[in-house]
């Protein structure tokens, strides 16, 4: 029965009750997640080795970049983020809503069907069956697998959030709850296969955007105004402030899709529409930069030791670069440069992996050792991970950025062939595909350890593991 | 489906969306979710007993 409660402290009983309650289903989110974030990274790696060896792995079509490229996008999207999320979801609600989690067959059933649409859909994209649209290249048998998995998962946190003993919701839960609502509505009806010639085109980017802003980010944002005050241990820096930027999000984010289609055959009114609500988005985000930034600076000492506030502190930062980025890249000034360019593919990789995913591995750092109840066994492993994941990220960001507006530039330029765009990015290509698999490096480091604190193997701790403190294990 | 009868399909959609999240903004506010005692409590109600112990990182 809900109270009238706004949220003040209650017994450790209750909490470790709670927390229970969420262990098994997160732990299953968490671990298969970390499965499809391995091999969505090595395709990932072999997608972008192909733009410096076209021919290698040449010889069977199953390994063909056409093939690899949109299985590493869809298992990292909706098999490491999407399963990440939904294990960090279900321990955060239980918190936020300071009761139970109900319904947990449900997340057991859920977490077994998405991974076999996760599963089903790569192969068949391996295979060569792909709907050939850009994030829903999954054949519809293991779309609706995947919408299945997410409906009897988003019921089971409905059915938590209707139980809570809270009144208030905090502003993560705002983010979790609209995120529920928005991605079945969106996953639904850009697979309903209702759309061709242009208005398939703008439902898929309507759909590409939106996958990213309307399901991604929430989940990142939802962490980070969690796992950043709490782990300080003071509130963010203006709530109401947070609240603001949260409906501003939910009224101006959504447009945001056709901005990828300035200069396609749609009327000039949505492109113009997307833009404006893109230019829009300084609102919100200024907001979320405020609250994020300002509370971590104020608390930098703190931040420096925990590592969960290393990875969500460079995601909330990366949020804040990705954002302002894109909002100037929305512009047709801009897009008519950057557009069919590499400079995309930057953007996309700043948002998924240096936001979303820097977020998701901060959150899987401090839910972990409370789930399967040992430390995090070798904290210089959480420092390797951080760094060349970090630095894999930043190498490939400024890289394709750089690379894909000197391609764009030669592109419009009337003056060079077409091969001269293709000649101008082969260093840029190098040192993308460094960058990647320094992140691929990273990923396989952040799994080992996963599988070893599931093992619980190596040296048990007596107390966390802060990063200035490396090397301090206590001896099992 | 034809270009008009996808926008009319798409429109309602839209409506429907936007009518359910008018609805929650305005059940937020007859609840009192931005009351003022709220908004200033609100964002310390992550904080339990396990801060107090001091296990953070």
């Amino acid at each position: 029965m809900m109270g009238t409660d706004i949220g003040h402290a209650d017994g450790p009983q209750q909490r470790i009750a709670r927390d229970n309650s969420a262990a098994s289903p997160a732990l299953l989110y968490f671990a298969s997640a970390t499965f499809w974030l391995v091999l969505g990274s090595l395709l990932g790696a072999a997608a972008s080795l192909k733009f410096n060896l076209p021919d290698w792995l040449s010889a069977s079509p199953t390994l063909t970049f056409g093939r690899i490229r949109p299985a590493h996008l869809n298992t990292v999207v909706y098999g490491w983020v999407s399963l990440a999320g939904a294990g960090m979801v279900v321990w955060m609600t239980a918190r936020l809503c300071k009761t139970e989690v109900r319904w947990r067959s449900l997340l057991y059933v859920s977490a077994l069907l998405w991974n076999s649409g996760v599963l089903l859909g790569t192969i068949l994209l391996l295979a060569g069956h792909s709907n050939g649209m850009e994030w829903l290249e999954y054949p519809l048998s293991a779309a609706l697998l995947i919408a299945a998995g997410f409906l009897l998962f988003a019921a089971s946190m409905f059915r938590t959030y209707a139980a809570r003993t809270v009144q208030h919701i905090y502003i993560s839960l705002w983010y979790i709850l609209a995120a529920l609502l928005w991605f079945p509505l969106l996953y639904l009806i850009a697979n309903a296969g209702l759309y061709n010639g242009v208005s398939q085109a703008a439902m898929n980017w309507w759909f590409a955007h939106n996958v990213l802003t309307v399901w991604v980010t929430p989940l990142g944002l939802a962490g980070a105004y969690y796992f950043i005050p709490k782990v300080i241990g003071r509130p963010i820096y203006s709530y109401a402030v947070g609240l603001i930027g949260f409906w501003t999000f939910a009224l101006f984010y959504n447009w945001n899709g056709l901005h990828h289609l300035v200069g396609g055959p749609l009327p000039t009114w949505a492109v113009s529409a997307s833009i404006v609500a893109s230019i829009l988005m300084f609102i919100p985000v200024t907001a979320v930069a405020l609250n994020h930034h300002m509370t971590a600076f104020r608390h930098r000492e703190v931040v420096t030791k925990s590592p969960t506030l290393w990875f969500v502190v460079f995601g909330a930062v990366s949020y804040t670069v990705v954002s302002v980025q894109g909002s100037f890249e929305a512009t047709r000034t801009v897009q008519e440069v950057v557009h069919f360019t590499h400079y995309t593919i930057g953007h996309a990789h700043l948002g998924v992996y240096a936001f979303a995913s820097m977020i998701l591995f901060g959150a899987m750092y401090y839910v972990m050792p409370r789930i399967v109840r040992w430390e995090w066994p070798y904290p210089r492993l959480i420092k390797a991970h951080f760094w060349t994941a970090g630095f894999g990220i930043i190498l490939f960001f400024a890289v394709t950025t750089i690379g894909g507006y000197l391609q764009g530039r030669a592109m419009i330029d009337p003056s060079v062939p077409f091969i001269g765009s293709v000649t101008v990015t082969i260093p840029y290509l190098w040192l993308r595909t460094a960058g990647g698999i320094l992140m691929a490096v990273g990923n396989i480091l952040f799994a080992v350890h996963v599988a070893l604190i599931i093992l619980r193997v190596g040296p048990a701790r007596i107390a966390p593991a802060p990063l200035e403190e490396a090397g301090s294990e206590v001896a099992s | 489906m034809d270009l008009t009868g996808i926008a009319v399909s798409v429109g309602i959609v839209a409506l429907i969306g936007a009518a359910l999240a008018l609805a929650a903004f305005l059940w937020a506010v007859r609840t009192g979710q931005f009351s003022h005692e709220q908004l200033r409590a609100g964002g310390s109600m992550i904080f339990d007993d396990e801060d107090q112990s001091g296990r953070k990182a």
